[in-house]
């Protein structure tokens, strides 16, 4: 009861925080606004932006914010459909972890708070919206597979079929590993029935191939997508060494300044490490006597995955910032496992406690400082479009020395369209936007 | 109404005579059919005093020629050109007179001027 008052309080809080700002600065955000607004214009017919963009023949993955934020557009103006996207997915994070909880943990809800410090990864705060809105498909998957078990029926697998498919259109990549997740849930759940080997091939098999069949139009989609599109090439996997300081720095939740937000993550690490460590020493062994744990003794495999892809896979390769995307997925699903294992008691509560408090400690830094001042400026872009006639061309010359302001310029084109010719989406080829020359 | 759909070619890069301006690129949407069209605005955000820096002379000098600065609230980060009525009327007559001297009823049917953004 009073984790639960504590959740939604948290939650409450993580809402009005975030919401006290009119924009939610980042670096791909801006260019997300600019596109969803081009989107809405070439829909519409603008014959002068059909000249110059075309919406990509192909159901690429990354649709799902844009289509969010035309869809919002056509009621709301563009920072308020960007707030009603951010404010979701905080609340969608939030809350499909306490359902994940509470079918794979029930009698520890307190271990749905492990989510907050979460929510706010490096990624999400860079504007990877379709990235981070997938885990939520991911979490509400994982939990309808835990309350239906074996006896999961048409209903069940509609529901897998079209969460895999939203999974697709935000990222192709937590579309994988939640096939993967599932897959592998159903041999364990498998081998773990005391009946005979054959019945448990069968029932096995059958559940491999409703799984199958419920992941398949999300597959053939991702494969004719991989055979269309042309990505970076690959360089060389990092150093072990730097990985290894990305994970003890908590680095997937350092946004804006290094070292003084270091001191903040890497206690998040540690105290992960002290849960799970006492997860394992309060009696919960790997493939524990608990029935719980036995049920999801699994879930330390995606985190496993993550981590072995995170030292192979080269930084550049697929859609680039494969290291920053395997950092966050470590931490994201190894948070899952951890909760499936935790236990209440006075020691977790108050690590818990702790780790809550250095949550709205980096939060408050991160609203008060610099999002607070970003917003300011994003302001200022959005209020001169008033001097910009639609339909015009627009170079923008970048002199900040911000990082986080290179597709700032997108912030004239929200809720106008404008040709801005700096339009790093349309470019790509993997957006719904596109130049038609990728 | 202009109905050529375009062609992208980030090979391109121009500003005024110029292929590059040190510091500042854009990709060049060109079709072979249609007329040079000028980029309407230019928007400098950030440190915009920088615009003064030597590495930006080039482009400082374009945008006092071509382009009249736009009043905006001054507290340094942004700064908004349109571009002048002047070059517009001058490009008008430039692309009339051209068009007369070649005979050319419909530009679409002309593979003479390539389109590109142009300042």
């Amino acid at each position: 009861m009073a984790s639960s008052a504590l959740f939604y309080g948290l939650l409450l809080l993580n809402l009005v925080w975030i919401g006290s700002i009119r924009f939610f600065p980042s670096m791909d955000g801006p260019a997300h606004l600019h596109n969803a607004c081009l989107l809405r214009a070439m829909l519409s017919g603008n014959a002068e932006i059909l000249r110059y963009f075309q919406i990509n023949s192909f159901v690429i993955p990354n649709w799902l914010s844009h289509a969010l934020l035309v869809g919002i557009g056509y009621l709301a103006p563009a920072w308020l459909a960007e707030k009603i996207l951010i404010l979701g997915y905080i609340a969608g994070m939030a809350l499909s972890f306490r359902f994940l909880v509470r079918q794979a943990n029930p009698q520890h809800p307190v271990a749905a708070l492990l989510v907050f410090p979460m929510i706010y990864t490096f990624l999400f705060h860079l504007g990877f919206y379709n990235f981070s809105l997938a885990f939520i498909g991911y979490f509400v998957a994982l939990a309808l597979f835990f309350k239906q078990g074996a006896k999961g029926g048409w209903a069940y697998h509609l529901a897998l079929l079209i969460l895999f498919l939203l999974t697709y259109y935000a990222n192709i990549l937590i579309f994988a590993f939640l096939g993967f997740t599932l897959g592998v849930a159903i041999l364990f759940q498998s081998c773990s029935r005391p009946i005979q080997w054959k019945e448990q091939t069968l029932l096995a098999a059958k559940r491999l191939l409703l799984l199958f069949l419920a992941a398949l139009p999300g597959l053939i989609l991702a494969l004719l997508f991989y055979t269309r599109t042309a990505f970076f090439s690959s360089g060389q996997p990092p150093q072990a060494a730097n990985l290894l300081k990305l994970l003890n720095d908590g680095r997937p939740f350092i946004v804006f300044s290094y070292i003084p937000e270091e001191g903040i993550t890497s206690q998040y690490v540690h105290i992960l490490l002290v849960l799970l460590v006492c997860s394992f020493l309060r009696g919960n062994q790997f493939f524990g006597k608990e029935g719980n744990n036995k049920k999801t003794v699994f879930l330390f495999l995606p985190a496993a995955l993550a981590l072995i892809l995170l030292f192979v896979v080269p930084d550049s390769s697929g859609a680039g910032m494969m290291t920053d995307r395997f950092g966050v997925m470590v931490f994201l699903f190894g948070t899952v496992w951890l909760a499936s294992r935790l236990q209440s008691g006075r020691l977790t509560s108050t690590l818990v406690l702790i780790l809550l408090l250095l949550h709205l400690g980096l939060l408050i830094r991160h609203v008060n400082g610099p999002m607070r001042s970003l917003n300011n400026q994003a302001c200022q872009l959005v209020g001169i479009s008033d001097s910009i006639a639609p339909n015009s061309t627009v170079l923008p010359v970048n002199l900040s020395d911000n990082w986080l302001q290179t597709h700032f310029s997108n912030y004239i084109g929200i809720d106008k369209p404008l040709i801005i010719l700096e339009n790093y989406e349309a470019s790509v080829g993997w957006f719904p936007v596109s130049t038609g020359q990728s | 109404m202009r109905t050529t759909k375009l062609q992208w070619d980030g090979s391109r890069f121009q500003l005024g005579n110029l292929k590059s301006v040190p510091g500042c690129s854009w990709p060049s949407a060109t079709a072979l059919n249609t007329e040079p069209e000028s980029i309407d605005y230019v928007l400098v955000y950030g440190n915009v005093d920088k615009l003064q820096d030597e590495t930006w002379a080039e482009l400082h000098e374009l945008l006092a020629g071509s382009y009249e600065k736009i009043p905006l609230p001054a507290d340094g980060y942004l700064a908004l050109y349109r571009i002048s009525n002047k070059k517009k009327r001058k490009q008008r007559i430039r692309f009339s007179a051209r068009k007369w001297l070649l005979g050319i009823k419909n530009r679409n049917e002309s593979l003479f001027y390539p389109k590109r953004f142009a300042i």
